[in-house]
């Protein structure tokens, strides 16, 4: 039997801004719970919300690229239930008038259409402990769009190249960080199998997916769940799932049958906006490139192989840092190999951004088989990564590579050019030795230790002198 | 203005407190030690947010909660001098008009104890009336500043819709609650709203619109402004006494050069007044008062599940007049009953709104009075703790709908107990407002009107 399969998509996605959806509240993902509330988060009565402009602006950018009909009418509405993530009691969000509606993405060849973007905060995090559950406010307000798909995704794989895409694309154009796992992408996924290829069938939410991997394995797992109850003629009951990562299966969450009642309303605090045709033009027309631009600018202008340009794309704190570099040397292939080996490996395994000065880096590289070899500067740039200063790595090894090789040289020169000064330094006279070291140091422009000079100035004399006498005897 | 007047703090503190034991209008004392004679003291109605005073809006369901936070207002009124004397009592959350729903002992009528001072913000009317103070805030959703002023002889002012912030106010029903104040006369009235409004960056329903120099430009000058009285209204007024005051004010207004007009609008539309606030009111008040939970603040029952928790904080916290409301404003939002309740009353407010501002356009003012009669006997309330709902009452209500602005000026006498007169104007035309209202003060004579207790 033929089973055709229909995914649809709800992705909630944490905006890129200093302070909350409606509060002058700071966001920072790092800070201890509830230290980043303001009194509207807590819901206190008498608080009113104010909206981050930015926010909207961010919104925007996702609308327009993803081809929305946008609404120039900013209008937020009221959802409500009781639940302690919601201090208000309700949550304020875009029921009745998404920012975006009738968008699409192409995936595959397959136009996967989408059917609004909207505006709204985020919950609380309800951290869920031995028996015991806390609520952390710092995330309650946090601005969010939320991407709902049409359900015309019929393949797991399409699914998941959907969100791929969509997580490449708010993170390139700066909407978001894009990272599912810290949370500030989410997913829902809705599916149904049926016999009919034009028919939905029933609706099985899963819920809070939190990796593409997981979102993978839980539809794998769903789909096979409910063919298995499909062959076995048993129904399926509309219904929300969780994917449980460590058993790698779906468990059934609660039933769909009775619907909640949202008691949706426009929210009589917030006055609707008529954003002008001009100032959304201006908030689009200044965005940051998105990740295509960058390959074409990757793989035409600056000749990396393909293959390179996607190994870069893969970070964007990579791509970010490979065009601060090229503006200073032109070694772009040389940058991008050791941006996806050396520092990828380092930012693997170190928490935090990577600090070092793009133009440090862009020094060295243009350095590597004129002044140094390529061995030793991925070594100095290592260094450099951990917070060593990569100039004067690099003039220290200069100065070795003077001592080794050089000195001798200068020794030499320095005992022809000054031959009253060895021979006041052979009766006795201390101060000729200081002259000659003196000598080596102008003559190799500082760049050789005067202890170890001295050393060699001795012995050669020392030298010198018993081969006199030898030549004398 | 009496706002200026000097006062000697601890007399006055001695005369609130005899004051207060005779009327019950006050919910909470503010124990502020620097006390400044030069500055002026204001009670201050108990939705309004006071950093680390008590506020409970007449609701067991916030017993305990202390803001973190001014409201915008306490900081203008602050920068102005003035002081906050105390938290003033009213009906539970702004539902109420009658004094009575509390929460603990009713407000009585400075005036007549036997008789309500009106709600929901009687006490503040009270205190003002009974010469505490020369302004106290108040805030009026339906009728909540200008009915309780009319029974209280005081002159009670609910400005334009976005004049003054309403951040920091518990809300009642967000598209109409208006911040407004008592004052015993038109001078500190004009005074006090240069105090308060102005544009709010915490509440983005404040409008910029020029201010006014309210105060110094009031002009009490008659002849040539036009006049309506509102015919369905007065119509509906049968108390001899009330209708005679009234007709002779109409005669002096006449006489001296004033336009008057009667004016009126379709009655279909002034009987869907009060269903379309009600409706209106409740939907709002169920929503902004899902955030009293109990989990966070206010009384924090002890329970084992966060469900029980919240059923026990709303079930015990709420008087069953509240819950009532809530369930009519949440019936009015199921998907189901939506088209039919919420959005349609919106669809009538709009066209309310629509003939109501076409009757303003041409006007300078219209007058009605305040409310039908003196206040009412508690007794004859039966329990209820609610008046009986006319049109006569709920006209008022049309300025909530419509954001206009609108005062209560004491009129007359009827029993010994005051009456008010009610003047509205257009949007954002308080100034013609106030001057009318001038005018008719210096034909009345009651301005510093106060009673002793």
């Amino acid at each position: 039997m033929d089973l055709f399969l229909h995914i649809g998509l709800e992705i909630h996605c944490e905006l890129k801004t200093k302070t909350k959806m409606f509060s002058s509240g700071p966001i920072d993902y790092h800070a201890s719970p509830n230290t980043r509330v303001q009194p509207f988060d807590v819901a206190f009565p008498g608080t009113l919300p104010t909206i981050n402009q930015r926010a909207v602006e961010l919104a925007l950018r996702a609308c327009d690229v993803l081809g929305c009909t946008i609404d120039p009418d900013l209008r937020f509405d009221r959802k409500h239930y009781f639940y302690p993530d919601l201090p208000k009691g309700y949550q304020i969000t875009q029921a009745f008038h998404p920012l975006g509606r009738n968008g699409s993405l192409m995936i595959e060849d397959q136009k996967i259409l989408i059917e609004r973007v909207h505006l709204e905060e985020d919950t609380a995090k309800l951290v869920h402990k031995k028996g015991c559950t806390s609520i952390d406010l710092n995330r309650c307000g946090i601005p969010l769009i939320e991407i709902v798909t049409q359900p015309v995704i019929t393949s797991v794989d399409a699914a998941c190249s959907f969100m791929e895409e969509i997580l490449r694309l708010v993170t390139y154009l700066e909407i978001s960080e894009g990272k599912m796992e810290k949370g500030q992408v989410r997913c829902d996924v809705n599916l149904s199998l049926s016999k009919d290829p034009l028919t939905l069938g029933t609706k099985v939410e899963i819920k809070n997916l939190n990796s593409i991997s997981h979102m993978r394995e839980a539809l794998h797992y769903e789909v096979a769940r409910q063919k298995e109850q499909i062959m076995h003629h048993q129904t399926i009951e509309p219904q929300t799932r969780r994917y449980d990562e460590k058993e790698k299966k779906t468990f059934f969450l609660r039933t769909k049958q009775r619907k909640v009642d949202y008691r949706y309303m426009p929210d009589p605090n917030l006055p609707w906006i008529r954003l002008s045709k001009e100032w959304i033009q201006e908030v689009l027309l200044h965005r940051p490139s998105t990740y295509q631009e960058l390959y074409q600018r990757m793989t035409l202008k600056h000749g990396l192989s393909e293959h390179q340009a996607y190994d870069l794309l893969k970070q964007k704190e990579l791509v970010d840092l490979y065009f601060q570099i090229t503006e200073y040397t032109k070694q772009f292939s040389m940058v991008a190999n050791w941006l996806c080996v050396d520092v990828r490996s380092w930012s693997k395994s170190h928490e935090g951004p990577i600090l070092i000065k793009p133009e440090e880096i862009a020094f060295m590289v243009n350095e590597i088989d004129q002044t140094i070899p390529y061995a030793k500067a991925r070594e100095i740039l290592k260094r450099g990564l951990q917070g060593k200063p990569i100039q004067a790595e690099w003039e220290n090894y200069q100065k070795m590579q003077f001592s080794s090789q050089d000195l001798d040289r200068l020794i030499h020169q320095v005992l022809a050019q000054n031959p009253k000064s060895v021979h006041d330094y052979l009766k006795g006279k201390d101060r000729a030795l200081a002259y000659l070291v003196g000598q080596c140091m102008k003559l190799s422009k500082g760049n050789i230790d005067p202890q170890k000079a001295k050393e060699l100035l001795k012995e050669n004399i020392d030298h010198l002198e018993r081969s006199a006498m030898d030549e004398e005897e | 203005m009496r706002l200026n007047d000097s006062i000697d703090s601890q007399q006055l503190a001695r005369k609130w407190k005899a004051v207060d034991e005779k009327i019950q209008a006050v919910a909470f004392w503010c124990d502020e030690t620097e006390k400044n004679d030069s500055s002026f003291y204001v009670a201050v109605k108990d939705n309004i947010s006071v950093s680390g005073l008590p506020m409970q809006a007449g609701s067991h369901i916030l017993k305990g909660y202390r803001p973190v936070y001014d409201a915008s207002v306490i900081g203008r009124l602050r920068k102005q001098g003035g002081h906050v004397f105390c938290k003033s009592k009213m009906d539970e959350l702004g539902m109420g008009d009658t004094g009575l729903n509390t929460g603990t002992t009713p407000i009585f009528n400075p005036y007549d104890l036997s008789r309500i001072v009106g709600g929901s913000s009687g006490g503040s009317a009270a205190l003002v009336a009974s010469g505490c103070c020369p302004l106290a805030l108040g805030t009026d959703t339906g009728d909540s500043i200008r009915q309780p002023a009319s029974y209280t002889g005081t002159v009670g002012v609910k400005p334009t819709y976005g004049r003054i912030s309403r951040y920091g106010i518990l809300p009642y029903a967000n598209s109409m609650d208006t911040v407004g104040y008592f004052t015993t006369c038109i001078e500190d009235a004009a005074y006090a709203l240069e105090i308060f409004e102005g544009k709010d960056s915490n509440d983005m329903t404040t409008l910029i619109k020029p201010g006014g120099s309210y105060h110094r430009s009031l002009d009490p000058s008659l002849a040539g402004k036009k006049i309506g009285i509102f015919h369905s209204v007065m119509k509906t007024i049968n108390d001899p006494v009330l209708q005679k005051i009234f007709d002779d004010l109409i005669h002096y207004l006449e006489r001296k050069g004033a336009q008057l007009v009667d004016v009126d609008i379709d009655s279909k539309w002034l009987n869907l007044v009060d269903p379309v606030y009600k409706t209106i009111a409740n939907a709002e008040a169920c929503s902004n008062h899902a955030c009293l939970d109990g989990l966070r603040y206010g009384s924090q029952p002890i329970a084992d599940t966060v469900e029980q928790a919240v059923k026990q904080a709303r079930t015990t916290g709420f008087s069953s007049l509240v819950k009532k409301r809530f369930i009519y404003g949440a019936y009015s939002l199921y998907e189901e009953n939506q088209k039919d309740l919420f959005l349609k009353a919106q669809k009538i407010r709009r066209q309310i709104v629509q003939e109501y501002l076409m009757m303003l356009e041409d006007l300078d003012v219209l007058l009605a009075l305040s409310t039908p009669d003196i206040a009412p006997q508690i007794v004859d309330l039966d329990g209820s703790r609610m008046q009986i709902e006319s049109l006569s009452n709920s006209h008022l209500k049309l300025d909530n709908l419509a954001g206009t602005p609108s005062l209560s000026l004491p009129l007359g006498w009827k029993q010994g107990c005051p009456f008010g007169l009610c003047i509205r104007s257009n949007r954002f035309q308080e100034q013609k407002m106030f001057d009318i209202a001038k005018a008719i003060e210096n034909y009345t004579g009651l301005a510093g009107l106060t009673v002793e207790v």
